[in-house]
């Protein structure tokens, strides 16, 4: 068992573009990274920074210019590397001719589980992210969120020791992130290797052990969350009393008598995610308004 | 390889729009021979640009999961492949069912279906002055039924004398005045194995080769020999899908189907001129697929595929897999995407 499931060394990808592919585009300068087995790594940075290449590099599914990618010690095009990586690409690759269901048979199958296993599995896998009343509609017909919701389960369906999922919040709803806690809580659970990329940093730092921030095609930072994300000599506290104002006054004179200066001051609110669940009608599971 | 992958390609080529345009269009059309070309048309256009589309689709984002399944690069293309062969097929069968349910509706021949039991003669043409004879012998059968037919015509002088050839064959004999390109028939006795044509007119009479003489025999062919004519349309249209199929994984479908086209149409203009004979039947669509839809509108049935148009489109079809694999780097091309 190898401790770094993910290398990369001195990666490059450009592509020609253009008029007669006049124009050389760099996607990926001179990344070099190791994740650790069992580690979630969230690759954050702005439109154009280079995550999709560099998750589709560690699919397999593009190759680099230069450059070495190792999982688990062996090229990413290596069948005995595929039947241990799933990947949720950016988008709705998925095809939209076919039911949910069968699609699901489809990649299953492709993954090598055999019909016994496909005929618990993906009925079970479709109501763990919600479409289990929505198996025999066809993918064309589904919303950007309920694409989302497919390619979670296709990505989680054969137990994979890596996950790479590009963009995997693009157009969820609340349940949806529900959706997503689930099935990274359960990769956690079996020590298994997650990258994310997503350009809201947010939407992923509660889930990673790690961030690395692109941008322009190069690995600017790499660190923990709070390495990366915190603020030095800064605290927050979330304090729950019955009289909020007397709680206010005591905890700025806390501050003041240890020397520090309330920077802001604000009543706590709960997650759009928890009002949600707090008011959602029985059965409301899918986002019908949010077609593309 | 995956069923479940080649059923989804299979889809793809053959949708159930373009099975109901295809059979749509072959009933509406006037006789069996004009629904055939039509519907070969009509096919040879969807499925070479449906097959040419699907790479285009994985290099589009749709190979982010087909390429990260833990089978052989080799095993995918195949799947591929063997999915756009079989979608042509349906396609093909489509336009088959049509064609043949229209044919016994409006029709309902009782009469026995010929099918070319030898083809033989001289390669080159030759001209019968009045007073000779041209004689062609061939195998001898015991079955009633049996026609054997010259393909002849008139040379004309300045004067347009008549052209009149006795056409013999066993005890059997009649006259025929030819003042244009046609057949000489006459039916066969059993045991007859031979033919003979004498010019007994004023003008100079032409044997057309190659190959004039046919022998045509009772045949028990499937629907009227349609069953043999969707063998061979489907013999040409693998081959050409197969090569769009190639072709798209470098390009776009649209030139993709049309290169595969000009390749085809290029090939078949270099090996069908007469001099070559039956050499051209080698070529998928070739020759041997005229002569089939030729026999369907004289109302006979043609032969299967020869096994050498059967083996060059077997060939086209593992030659453009094999080359595939190599061609397709990668399964992204983000100049496309």
């Amino acid at each position: 068992m190898h401790s770094t499931s993910v290398s990369v060394h001195q990666l490059f990808r450009s592509f020609r573009t253009g008029l007669w592919l006049s124009q050389k585009t760099e996607a990926l300068t001179n990344v070099s990274m190791e994740v650790p087995a069992g580690a979630t790594l969230g690759l954050v940075g702005p439109n154009g920074s280079g995550k999709s290449t560099l998750l589709r590099l560690l699919a397999g599914v593009d190759r680099p210019t230069s450059g070495s990618i190792r999982l688990f010690g062996e090229p990413p095009t290596e069948v005995s590397v595929k039947q241990r990586l799933s990947f949720l690409p950016d988008g709705q690759p998925f095809p939209p001719e076919l039911k949910a269901v069968d699609a699901l048979h489809l990649i299953a199958s492709l993954k090598g589980l055999t019909r016994a296993d496909r005929r618990t599995r993906v009925p079970a896998m479709l109501e763990r992210v919600g479409l289990g009343a929505r198996g025999g509609t066809r993918l064309g017909a589904f919303s950007r969120g309920m694409h989302r919701r497919f390619g979670l389960g296709q990505a989680f369906i054969a137990e994979p020791d890596i996950v790479l999922l590009d963009e995997p919040t693009a157009g969820l709803d609340a349940p949806g992130f529900d959706v997503l806690n689930d099935v990274l809580q359960e990769a956690r659970q079996r020590e298994a290797t997650v990258i994310l990329a997503s350009h809201v940093a947010s939407d992923l730092v509660d889930h990673c052990t790690r961030l690395a921030l692109l941008a322009g095609g190069r690995l600017l930072r790499e660190g923990t969350p709070d390495e990366l994300l915190g603020e030095a000599g800064t605290v927050e506290l979330r304090v729950r009393g019955r009289d909020s104002a007397a709680l206010e006054t005591a905890l700025r004179g806390a501050a003041e008598d240890a020397g520090g200066e309330v920077l802001t001051v604000r009543s706590a609110r709960r997650s759009l995610i928890d009002l949600y669940a707090s008011t959602k009608t029985p059965g409301a599971t899918d986002d019908e308004g949010d077609k593309r | 390889m995956s069923l479940a992958l080649v059923s989804l390609f299979a889809r793809r080529v053959a949708t159930p729009g373009a099975l109901v345009l295809i059979a749509f269009a072959a009933w509406l059309t006037s006789d069996a021979t004009s629904a055939w070309w039509f519907s070969i048309a009509i096919i040879a256009l969807i499925a070479t640009v449906r097959a040419a589309a699907l790479p285009d689709a994985w290099l589009r984002g749709e190979g982010d999961w087909i390429g990260t399944a833990p089978r052989p690069r080799a095993a995918l293309l195949r799947a591929a492949w063997i999915g756009a062969a079989l979608g042509t097929l349906v396609l093909a069968a489509a336009a088959t069912a049509a064609i043949a349910l229209k044919g016994a509706w409006i029709e309902s021949e009782t009469e026995a279906l010929l099918e070319p039991s030898s083809i033989g003669g001289p390669k080159r043409s030759l001209v019968l002055m009045p007073g000779e004879s041209f004689e062609q012998s061939f195998g001898s059968d015991e079955g009633w039924g049996r026609e054997v037919r010259v393909r002849a015509t008139a040379t004309l002088g300045a004067t347009a004398p008549t052209t009149l050839a006795l056409v013999e064959a066993g005890n059997a004999a009649h006259r025929i005045n030819v003042a244009r390109r046609t057949w000489l028939s006459i039916h066969l006795e059993p045991y007859a194995s031979s033919v003979r044509v004498t010019n007994v007119g004023e003008g100079a009479l032409a044997i057309l080769g190659p190959f004039p003489v046919e022998v045509w025999a009772p045949s028990s062919a499937l629907l009227r020999g349609h069953v043999r004519v969707w063998a061979h349309a489907s013999c040409f249209l693998v081959a050409l899908v197969s090569l769009a199929l190639l072709l798209g994984i470098v390009m776009g479908p649209g030139v993709a189907a049309l290169l595969a086209c000009s390749l085809w149409l290029g090939t078949w203009l270099l090996v069908s001129p007469a001099e070559f004979g039956t050499l051209g039947d080698w070529l998928p669509g070739g020759g041997s697929l005229g002569r089939a839809l030729d026999a369907i509108h004289v109302g006979r049935s043609p032969l299967p595929p020869s096994m050498k148009s059967l083996a060059s489109a077997g060939a086209l079809l593992v030659a453009t897999w094999l080359l595939g694999s190599p061609l397709l780097r990668t399964w992204r091309d983000e100049v496309r995407g």
